[in-house]
């Protein structure tokens, strides 16, 4: 698809959106959607999205459904301002595929706090949860918060949290589908629910394989080899009366890649497989002593294992292995309390132990953390809502660390919401990035050292045994690592119109980082190879703009569009740009010359534009429907050929995509839904850097609903 | 009169000499490019030496002479000097753009030491442990003393990973040799003028 294109498609769905837009809404829609709903996680608490004073993105089962998407990071990345990021780890250097992760408000994937039914996730790969171990169809809503949230969350929730929430109601049902389509891609779920007068029981199982697909037939290696995997989740709720309630909810998720490379470039010789075990246990007590008084005690136990085995084919030898494993246990309570009838106080404190095992490290490392935060919720007067909020954190790592957030909400009329929010966000340094201890095997020899297993009195020592050849001044600088620290604020506005059905928000925001940790070289090995450790060095931001705008029309029309400008940039670099001290090649091969602001893009991996579109009809009874959905990014930056740090040539970026997708259902019989998925329309792939993207596919689906109360 | 055109034409003369034995040793100088292929593996593998003079790459067996100016190995480069080779090489590295420069120092060029080589690995590339790939940085001008004393520029413009014969490998095949790609200009007149 030409450049003019891939410019004019966005235009177009902006005008079709602003067409469709201009139409009024009939009183008598089948569809009213749900305007005001609750949402747990901007405020540890059941709140109104109106009454909601940061940015908040809510997706719900219904569109989920309709969008037949099967994994969490298909529905994430036709959201506004979720970027799906691809893992940029190899299988050829045992680093792993590192699956997908999203930015948030352009932070990357290791900056996003994702939690399932309101409990942190474990299990990151090269800084990144993969997205797509999650199934959709036992999930009830996701809710995004957009700009940070430590002072709620603690460390990770710096771009943002990704709460993740799974069904259970009040209800009998059986519910099961099963579904087929390109590359064999098979995915299989049942659930059932039953509801008894002290007891609700949510069971849920789903599979999920396919064959993997090829995207580039001039290697011998497959884009994505096969995989499957399974999950399956027990939810218990009792009610010992009207006041107290435990909910017990485990789930368990298992996975098997399979890889098959060729070191040699010319046919596959190794292979091997990649098996991910991921547990949570997480009961919870609820207590409500009156009306005032609430308390929530939560015991959290996670597990995640990735296990890694790949063989030389013909001599059966050991190509790479690596196990790697990861214990979270967490003790909580958050206690809230009406304390006037304008006001809410949370406050609540947890402890945390944590260890991670894996061959990477020298012995097994573990880290404690304890931490309490406060927040009030006030609203004086009834067009006034003010949050603030701390949080404190105790570390054994990196010692103490203070979040506070505040937020205003500002009720304009009935229909305009005008919200301010600062809060400061916090990444803690990572198991990696202290206790990594990685001598490449491969024939560079490099060395990578966490920040605390490096020290200079050892490279002293190397220095007499010849080991190390030269210490490198910035090998003195390497001191403890401190947390990754942001300063967040977002100003939005929220507007109904008068058809109820329409609405519209806009967010600017702005996020300043600093203490960024960056990897540097520290000494020079006898090979002449580099020695890296890690550092609080750099500083960085990332500001823009979001809109989104949704409404319905016709009888069953609904659509809505999203935009987001996305502008970032690091600081140091910005710094030595005006003093004239940075260069760039415009082609690969081309002399250097000066760089100026202009040719400044920002951080890499960040696209400045992204625009979605989406269509949605159901029919008066529910009989038949469909989704069209589009989603634009622009080009990115991915590669740094002329060592300044950000992307300046063509040959640097990955081009920009533009993906639609649809689906059509059909009730075919009282509860049998059949469903086909159209999905990447326009065939539009990048075996390089969108490798999570096959071509154009299909998948047909039939799904049961059996509901008797 | 006669005194004067005679300090005249004697002071003509006296410049003329001046200039031209300023104008001497400089020979106008080309910029080319090349491509010269180095081994992968610093243990094991081998030097490529390479002769600004002659413009191409120099056979191991001359290792000992002074028929090469600098060698590469990996991202190990060394000159024709010190503990490296029999020559009065040196080196220094300009941040700077390649064609600005048109004089080369009159000081400040460094030998290989033992334990300290005169190009520090890692100063002028950028490695990504993550994706492993290590990319010249623009700006970085490379001054050479070649082994016979002349001046030579140079600007590394990429460094490709390829198999043997010089083909481009991706990830995940192994690179058997880098093939760097270089842009340099020689003043084989002896001036420090380019």
């Amino acid at each position: 698809m030409s450049d003019i294109l891939r410019g004019i498609i966005p235009v177009i769905l902006m005008v079709l959106s602003s067409v469709s837009y201009a139409q009024k809404m009939p009183a008598d829609s089948v569809l009213q959607r749900e305007l005001d709903e609750m949402v747990i996680t901007a405020t540890r608490t059941e709140r109104h999205l109106s009454n909601v004073t940061v940015p908040t993105l809510l997706v719900n089962a219904r569109s989920i459904q309709m969008s037949g998407n099967l994994r969490l990071n298909e529905v994430l990345q036709e959201q506004t301002g979720l970027f799906l990021t691809s893992g940029t780890g190899s299988t050829s250097v045992g680093g792993g595929v590192f699956g997908n992760g999203i930015q948030i408000q352009g932070m990357a994937p290791d900056y996003t706090l994702i939690m399932l039914d309101g409990e942190p996730l474990i299990g990151r790969q090269g800084g990144i949860i993969d997205l797509s171990r999650f199934t959709v169809s036992n999930i009830r809503k996701i809710e995004v918060i957009k700009g940070p949230s430590s002072a709620l969350y603690g460390s990770e929730a710096m771009g943002g949290v990704v709460n993740i929430i799974t069904e259970q109601r009040r209800k009998n049902y059986i519910s099961s589908g099963i579904r087929y389509g390109s590359y064999h891609t098979t995915d299989i779920y049942s659930s059932a629910n039953l509801d008894a007068k002290k007891s609700t029981f949510y069971l849920f199982a789903n599979f999920n394989a396919s064959e993997g697909y090829d995207l580039n037939t001039g290697t011998p290696e497959k884009t994505i080899d096969p995989y499957l995997n399974g999950s399956a989740q027990l939810k218990w709720t009792y009610r010992f009366n009207d006041r107290t309630r435990l909910s017990w909810n485990n789930r368990i998720y298992q996975g098997l890649q399979s890889s098959y490379f060729a070191i040699n470039g010319n046919e596959i010789n190794i292979s091997g497989n990649g098996i991910t075990t991921d547990m949570n246990i997480n009961p919870v007590l609820t207590h409500l002593y009156n009306d005032q008084l609430k308390t929530i005690l939560k015991l959290y136990t996670s597990f995640y294992r990735y296990e890694q085995k790949l063989n030389h084919i013909d001599t059966e030898e050991t190509y790479y292995a690596d196990d790697f494993q990861h214990i979270y246990l967490r003790a909580e309570n958050q206690t809230e309390w009406n304390w006037h009838p304008n006001a809410q106080l949370i406050a609540g404190g947890g402890y945390n132990l944590q260890t991670v095992n894996t061959s990477r490290y020298r012995t097994e490392k573990e880290e404690h953390l304890g931490y309490a935060f406060v927040q009030n919720e006030w609203k004086p007067g009834a067009k006034w809502i003010l949050i603030p909020g701390v949080r404190y954190d105790i570390n054994s790592a990196y010692g103490n660390h203070f979040s506070p957030k505040l937020s205003v909400q500002f009720k304009f009329s009935d229909r305009t919401n005008l919200n301010f929010s600062y809060g400061s966000g916090f990444k803690a340094p990572d198991f990696r990035q202290l206790y990594l201890y990685y001598i490449n095997p491969a024939a560079q020899g490099y060395r990578v050292y966490g920040a605390s297993e490096f020290s200079v009195e050892e490279m002293e020592k190397h220095l007499l045994d010849g080991l190390i050849i030269k210490i490198l001044p910035e090998a003195y600088l390497i001191t403890g690592l401190k947390p990754e620290v942001s300063h967040g604020f977002n100003v939005g506005m929220t507007h109904k119109y008068k058809s109820r059905d329409l609405r519209m928000d806009f967010n600017l925001f702005y996020n300043h980082i600093n203490d960024l940790i960056n990897y540097l070289p520290v000494a020079i090995t006898n090979n002449n190879t580099l020695v890296f450790s890690y550092m609080n060095v750099k500083k960085a931001y990332t500001g823009g703009m979001e809109y989104n705008i949704s409404g319905s029309f016709g009888k069953g029309f609904e659509w809505s569009s999203g935009y987001q400008l996305l502008l970032t940039g690091d600081q140091d670099v910005l710094k030595k740009i005006f003093k004239n001290e940075v260069y760039g090649r415009d082609e690969p091969l081309g002399a250097s010359r000066r760089m100026s602001i202009w040719d400044y893009s920002g951080l890499m991996g960040r696209s400045m534009h992204m625009l979605n579109a989406k269509l949605n009809y159901i029919n008066e009874k529910g009989a038949y429907g469909g989704s069209i959905r589009a989603i634009y990014r622009s080009r990115w930056g991915v590669l740094d050929r002329d060592g300044n740090g950000f992307a300046n040539m063509k040959e640097e970026y990955a081009e920009g995509f533009l993906m639609v997708n649809m689906s059509l259902q059909k009730k075919i019989f009282k509860n049998l839904t059949l469903q086909l998925n159209i999905n990447n329309l326009l065939n539009q792939t990048d075996a390089l850097y969108v490798p999570q993207n096959p071509g154009i596919h299909f998948l047909g689906s039939l799904q049961w609903n059996f509901l008797t109360k | 009169m006669y005194l004067k055109n005679i300090l005249i034409a004697g002071l003509f003369i006296v410049m003329g000499i001046g200039l031209s034995s300023c104008e001497k040793d400089y020979v106008p100088t080309e910029v080319k490019t090349t491509d010269i292929l180095t081994d992968v593996n610093p243990q094991t593998g081998a030097y490529t030496y390479f002769s600004f003079k002659n413009g191409t790459v120099v056979a191991n067996t001359e290792a000992q002479t002074t028929n090469w100016d600098f060698g590469v190995k990996f991202t190990t480069f060394i000159v024709n000097s010190g503990i490296s080779g029999p020559g009065e090489g040196g080196v220094l590295i300009q941040n700077g753009v390649f064609d600005e420069i048109l004089e080369a120092p009159e000081t400040g060029y460094l030998v290989d030491e033992t334990g300290d080589l005169a190009i520090v690995d890692g100063e002028w590339y950028d490695y990504n442990p993550v994706t492993h790939t290590f990319a010249p940085k623009a700006g970085k001008v490379f001054i050479f003393k070649t082994a016979d004393g002349k001046y030579a520029k140079m600007e590394l413009l990429a460094a490709t990973p390829t198999d043997a014969n010089g083909n481009t490998v991706t990830p995940p095949t192994f690179p058997t040799k880098i093939k760097y790609t270089l842009r340099y200009a020689y003043q084989e007149g002896g001036s420090r003028k380019f």
